[in-house]
């Protein structure tokens, strides 16, 4: 309760509240899909349907009714242009409302799209719940880097992408309001640093999508999708390396860990305004910790694991240990959580069914995640952190010919994408996995020991 | 413990149902858009406020507890 009452708290909350308030218009497009493609029904009665396609290659859009086809012309970001037999027609985008208004002879008509929602078997049941225990599970522990495994999985059920990605955020925020209430019982979250890493990232996915989108319509979709693994694969070898590396070195050193030299250093420079980190122990310029905040959110608007960069950055740069860097990443996850999922809201894109059962799982994964931090050193985290980035850089390495394919660099047969795309997937698994494993171990150690 | 546990863990149970047994109308309101997006986030937080305490009580019981500071 302390914490929900704190001041940090309740202005975090406040600032994330503005800040999506001027999100809505700008954001519809940002998680890898054009707001224009797919179908979409009169608001009244849906008596009426027509498709907007866009070839992926050259990005020309098509605008089809019934047996009808009329090239569309993309007059500006929000406005697309077709010439009918009756006369030319306007389709006007509203990101506020999700809504189309279609003009014609000067009757306008709004119609909305239709979203496919799928149909849960058992099978998906039970197979969401456990991926939300386990994703819960790392979230819990290293702060993040738990629910990007989800988004595929729920594509790999028939789950349309960008329900999938709205489905997922809608669940990633109460679960990191209740895995930071946890870690924070246990004296490791610095909310002062929270809240400044949040705001901050907000801005960077505001950035993040707008890049995002500047990319699609020069490249398309397949160049996106390229743009996405490439980061994917840079951030991640290079700082999952460092990470992994500086997790080898404190074990060998015997398990304890040092402040790293570069947040020396830059806790030595007296920038204004200066602040001091309760938690963390650290007095650091505010101007060190905004390009880290801002870069978590620039990373999770293009790859949905903003945390990968987030608890390195606070690690390395601000100079904060594991436990307090991890734990003070489930703030910012919330606050990037929240704002997302009121731009996914407004656009009626969250399937309450998926992200319920993801919670159900996720609720009890976090709290054990959490405890599980408690009972290892340190540089456990930073090992299950750069064993999970390393491997989730490999599966979007192979995934990468891909999209050369879809951009007409590279030639594949459909057989060897299918298999590219089976493997990407089982990979991201294992490293989802792989992370389990490794935290149910030292938690078990742990417990052993007391 | 056990008590309140039980009485989460039922009210969390029942919670779920009513949205599974109206899962139509519950999708249908949540995916209007516009003000009608406040509908999954409200839900979420009071599925969360329900559930998590019942999955904290839950561990506790199965022995699952932070290790306590020295």
């Amino acid at each position: 309760m302390k914490m929900f009452m704190s001041r940090s708290f309740l202005l975090s909350v406040l600032v994330v509240i503005c800040l999506v308030s001027f999100m809505p218009q700008q954001a519809c497009a940002g998680g890898g899909g054009d707001p224009f493609v797919g179908e979409w029904g009169l608001l009244t009665d849906k008596s009426h349907t027509f498709t907007i396609e866009k070839d992926r290659i050259t990005g020309r859009y098509t605008y089809v009714d019934g047996e009808e086809r009329h090239r569309a012309v993309k007059e500006d970001r929000y406005l697309l242009r077709v010439d009918t037999g009756a006369g030319p027609m306007s389709l006007s985008l509203n990101l506020l409302t999700g809504t189309i208004a279609v003009t014609l002879n000067e009757t306008i008509t709004e119609y909305r799209k239709h979203t496919h929602f799928i149909d849960l078997t058992l099978f998906n049941f039970i197979f969401l719940l456990f991926v939300g225990l386990v994703g819960g599970l790392v979230s819990g522990f290293i702060g993040s880097g738990g629910s990007f495994v989800l988004t595929p999985c729920m594509m790999s059920m028939g789950v349309d992408g960008l329900v999938a990605v709205a489905s997922n955020i809608c669940h990633k925020f109460p679960k990191s309001l209740v895995g930071a209430y946890k870690r924070y019982q246990y004296g490791q979250v610095d909310l002062k640093l929270g809240v400044i890493m949040a705001v901050t990232a907000i801005c960077g996915v505001m950035v993040g999508i707008r890049f995002q989108q500047y990319i699609n319509e020069i490249w398309g979709d397949a160049g996106s999708n390229l743009y996405v693994s490439c980061a994917f694969v840079v951030v991640l070898l290079i700082v999952g390396t460092i990470v992994m590396l500086d997790a080898r070195k404190i074990m060998k050193k015997g398990g304890v860990e040092r402040t790293a030299r570069l947040a020396l250093y830059l806790q030595r420079i007296n920038l204004p305004p200066m602040i001091h980190l309760k938690t963390a122990d650290v007095t650091i310029s505010v101007w060190v910790t905004v390009p880290i905040g801002f870069a978590t959110g620039l990373l999770a608007s293009t790859i949905a694991a903003g945390g990968f960069i987030g608890v390195p950055g606070m690690i390395f740069v601000v100079g904060t240990s594991s436990i307090v860097a991890s734990a003070t990443e489930m703030v910012t996850s919330f606050g990037m959580g929240f704002a997302g999922s009121i731009k996914w809201g407004l656009l009626g894109l969250i399937d309450i069914r998926l992200t319920l059962i993801i919670l159900a799982g996720s609720l009890f994964g976090v709290q054990v995640g959490a405890m599980g931090t408690t009972y290892v050193k340190d540089y456990m985290i930073k090992l299950v952190m750069g064993s999970i980035m390393l491997i989730v850089a490999v599966s979007r390495l192979i995934s990468i010919p891909t999209y050369l394919h879809e951009l007409g660099y590279l030639s594949l047969s459909a057989r060897t994408i299918e298999l590219l795309k089976d493997a990407s997937f089982i990979a991201v698994s294992l490293a989802l996995l792989v992370g389990t494993a490794l935290i149910v171990k030292g938690m078990v150690k742990g417990m052993r020991k007391k | 413990m056990a008590l309140r546990a039980l009485v989460l863990g039922v009210v969390s149970l029942v919670l779920y149902v009513a949205v599974f047994t109206h899962q139509g109308l519950i999708t249908d309101i949540c995916t209007r858009g516009h003000w009608y997006a406040a509908f999954p986030i409200i839900i979420v937080l009071v599925f969360s406020l329900i559930h998590g305490p019942f999955a904290n009580y839950s561990l506790s019981l199965l022995g699952v507890k932070a290790k306590k500071k020295k």
